[in-house]
């Protein structure tokens, strides 16, 4: 059985406690940001900011709605980015978080290619930067504590369980209250299913969050990463046969060049040498 | 239910009170004993119940100017954001709550900032008859014009939680905020008053 949180996007205020609550147990400090004429701060994840609430206005059909989508790590059930990392230093663990090891990482951002959510994130501002995501604060469950922002969350917005009945729980509620949310569990079985389960009542994709297919990341990277040391040999083997080629070419030509257009051994000896005083 | 740590069903709402209930009539009060609808001080509008504008029993210290619908046609209110509290002393030296509201704000309609030729996020300058702050412009729906009397009233609304020292720093609110206070209680009449927006020639114009 795996961890999972389901956040449910109607029961959001918009406090941020979450955010400064991950910080806090994070021991991350607080970003220079601007106000960009949006309530939203720091803008997205970055190094330093694990989760980030998005403040989304919304018309539709003449009324108005401002909802609050707190996006983090989805700890995909097949993650993307550990299907991608070069040095094993990201791994899903069977209780559910996505971890990562910051002592492995060689900070090469291949997992913020492979990531469908553009969650990893690198640290631009150090001179060896390495990548901040969120942990699902395996430290905490390990003590047998909620993580952070589930602890912070003053409207239960945030509830933490077990997946298969956090599941039950999403889809009670769209039952109970069908013209209250959309007949939809983000991360039931998206990229293979998340551990991360939203509920909405408007449209995902109006939130911000990606339109993606049911398969696995890793059913691609992993079909493109598997080719790599072949595609690398190929590569050099042409590179090697290329190189081979053109240098035989110019040895030919060199040698069918008359020998006096160089310049002799015995015209540089006829510069005259400096008188010593 | 009581403002308070009682169960439901203990004690009275209005724990003021001796009898623990609302009363009607207000003896003691300054501007008793009904309640009546007067204008704000400053206001765009004329009152439709009767010729008397303001209260006339308001705490008016006469000390600043009072702005005219012509100069200041704009209705601003003030209001707090759950990042920081009161003026912000405490909290806009805190680096995680600082980040998530870094800069003084002014919230209007889009119908207002296309009127100005305002834009989302850009710095601009609100101003009433008793001083003129900057704000970054937040063009929300949430704002919507009023039409009172077949006019269109816009409205903006200013966080208060702003001032000079601080890990990060912005124009007060009360610097625009009328002196008169309640009749009874002097609380301050900071969530009505006339004002106006313009946009700033650059970011860096002083105010």
């Amino acid at each position: 059985m795996t961890k999972a949180m389901l956040i449910d996007t109607t029961r959001c205020i918009g406090c941020r406690g979450c955010q400064a609550a991950c910080k806090q147990w994070h021991d991350l400090p607080g970003e220079t940001t601007h106000n960009t004429g949006s309530y939203q701060n720091p803008p997205w994840i970055s190094g330093k900011t694990r989760t980030v609430v998005t403040f989304n206005e919304l018309e539709q059909e003449g009324a108005l709605t401002w909802t609050f989508a707190k996006r983090q790590c989805m700890h995909c059930e097949h993650p993307g980015c550990a299907s991608a990392c070069t040095v094993g230093a990201l791994r899903k663990t069977s209780d559910g978080p996505v971890v990562y090891d910051a002592a492995k990482c060689i900070g090469c951002r291949y997992c913020q290619y492979a990531c469908p959510f553009d969650i990893p994130a690198y640290e631009w501002d150090e001179v060896l930067g390495l990548i901040g995501k969120c942990d699902f604060c395996v430290d905490r469950q390990g003590e047998g504590m909620e993580p952070a922002c589930v602890k912070a969350c003053p409207t239960e917005a945030i509830t933490y369980g077990e997946r298969d009945q956090l599941l039950a729980e999403a889809h009670r509620r769209i039952v109970a209250d069908p013209t209250g949310y959309v007949d939809h569990v983000y991360g039931e079985h998206e990229v293979g299913g998340t551990s991360m389960l939203y509920l909405a009542g408007v449209p995902f994709a109006s939130l911000g969050f990606p339109v993606l297919r049911n398969e696995p990341v890793s059913a691609y990277t992993e079909a493109v990463m598997r080719q790599t040391p072949t595609i690398a040999l190929t590569v050099a083997a042409g590179a090697s046969a290329l190189y081979w080629i053109i240098k035989r070419r110019q040895m030919n030509m060199v040698l069918a060049e008359p020998v006096a257009a160089a310049p002799s051994i015995d015209q540089a000896a006829e510069k005259p040498e400096e008188v010593e005083s | 239910m009581p403002d308070g740590g009682w169960p439901p069903g203990e004690r009275l709402p209005f724990i003021m009170r001796r009898g623990g209930r609302a009363r009607l009539l207000g003896p003691s009060m300054a501007d008793g004993p009904f309640p009546e609808h007067y204008e704000p001080w400053e206001s765009p509008v004329f009152n439709p119940l009767h010729p008397q504008e303001t209260n006339p029993a308001l705490w008016d210290l006469e000390k600043d100017a009072k702005g005219a619908t012509h100069a200041f046609p704009l209705v601003g209110t003030t209001y707090r954001v759950s990042e920081h509290w009161q003026t912000g002393a405490m909290t806009r030296n805190l680096p995680w709550l600082a980040e998530m509201q870094p800069d003084m704000f002014v919230e209007m309609s889009p119908q207002l900032a296309a009127e100005r030729g305002i834009a989302n996020g850009e710095w601009v300058i609100v101003e009433s008859a008793r001083g003129a702050i900057k704000a970054v412009a937040m063009v929300t729906p949430r704002f919507q014009p009023f039409i009172i009397h077949g006019e269109t009233i816009h409205e903006v609304g200013l966080p208060y939680h702003w001032g000079y020292i601080g890990l990060v720093t912005g124009g007060s609110a009360n610097e625009l905020t009328p002196p008169v206070g309640d009749a009874n209680t002097m609380i301050p009449e900071t969530k009505a008053f006339l004002c106006n927006v313009r946009k700033s020639t650059n970011g860096t114009e002083e105010v």
